[in-house]
């Protein structure tokens, strides 16, 4: 098994399943994509595909996750509520989609974002 | 800039400045063979010496500044720990003192009070503006909003006039 992977479950007759680090991280970073409020730390449009990897840090011992986001939030939003469903969402979501138990969903919001910001990025890019 | 970059920066000044005490005592152990006198080199190496322990003392207070302010705007929860960084509460105070004030010259000083925070806003008063009514809506604004928003109490808002501001000719 690669240093990156973690076994989450193994039937004897049938081999084993690991599951790789980015793999979480990709899960964690759509699922955060996905909260209303949520804007990344630089500003612009939310990052697609696995690039939302880049948000999240994983971290995994003895079978048990732990995830430190960093995250922009979205001017006029309550940054409190905002980081609070951020953590039920990307907690619920890795647990269902690769059942290691998340002990910990660490929140940190960098900065305030705002629409306009995004919009004028996505123009001149 | 994160506290531990001061941090760094300090122990950094601090062993150039120890670098240069060992110097003025290896110069006056030994006779080095200088060019220049050597009672002129250990003059200016002293005072680089105590110009760079001066700076790792004011890059303390930021460190530790900074540090404290991050410690307090840390929150623990059930599902793990919240964050909001420094940047972000003063970027919000901006906001609002911006568009809802019309204050544009300003600095946001923030340090941890008890639970919450305490904020300091350093101001040039804007063309029109009375000191108390500013005042009164400064401080109920901005410990609302931040209050509302960051889920952190804000005891205090102090204000602080340096001046007046000359008419914009943006807004």
């Amino acid at each position: 098994m690669a240093k990156d992977e973690e076994l989450i479950g193994e039937v004897a007759e049938d081999g084993q399943i690991s599951i790789s680090r980015d793999v979480i991280a990709t899960i964690a970073g759509l699922a955060a994509s996905d909260v209303a409020g949520v804007a990344p730390p630089k500003g612009g449009a939310m990052p697609r595909g696995d690039a939302v990897r880049r948000l999240v840090d994983v971290e995994i011992a003895e079978g048990h996750v732990k995830l430190t986001l960093k995250v922009g939030v979205l001017h006029g939003r309550a940054i409190q509520e905002v980081a609070q469903a951020l953590q039920t969402s990307v907690k619920n979501e890795v647990e269902k989609m690769t059942a290691l138990p998340v002990d910990e969903v660490d929140v940190e919001v960098v900065r305030v974002v705002f629409p306009e910001e995004g919009r004028r990025k996505e123009r001149s890019s | 800039m994160s506290g531990y970059v001061y941090v760094a920066g300090a122990l950094s000044l601090l062993i150039a400045a120890g670098a240069m005490v060992a110097a003025v005592v290896a110069i006056a152990w030994g006779d080095l063979g200088m060019s220049v006198p050597a009672p002129v080199v250990q003059a200016v190496l002293v005072v680089w010496a105590i110009t760079f322990l001066g700076a790792a003392a004011v890059f303390s207070r930021i460190a530790m500044s900074r540090l404290t302010v991050q410690r307090a705007l840390r929150r623990q929860g059930p599902k793990g720990m919240i964050l909001i960084t420094p940047d972000t509460v003063r970027e919000m105070a901006g906001v609002l003192l911006r568009e809802e004030l019309g204050v544009h010259r300003f600095r946001v000083h923030i340090r941890p009070q008890g639970e919450g925070l305490a904020l300091q806003v350093t101001l040039r008063l804007p063309p029109g503006e009375e000191v108390p009514a500013l005042a009164e809506r400064l401080q109920s604004l901005l410990a609302q909003e931040v209050s509302a928003k960051t889920g952190l109490e804000v005891p205090e808002v102090r204000m602080v006039v340096e001046g007046t501001a000359r008419p914009s000719r943006n807004r």
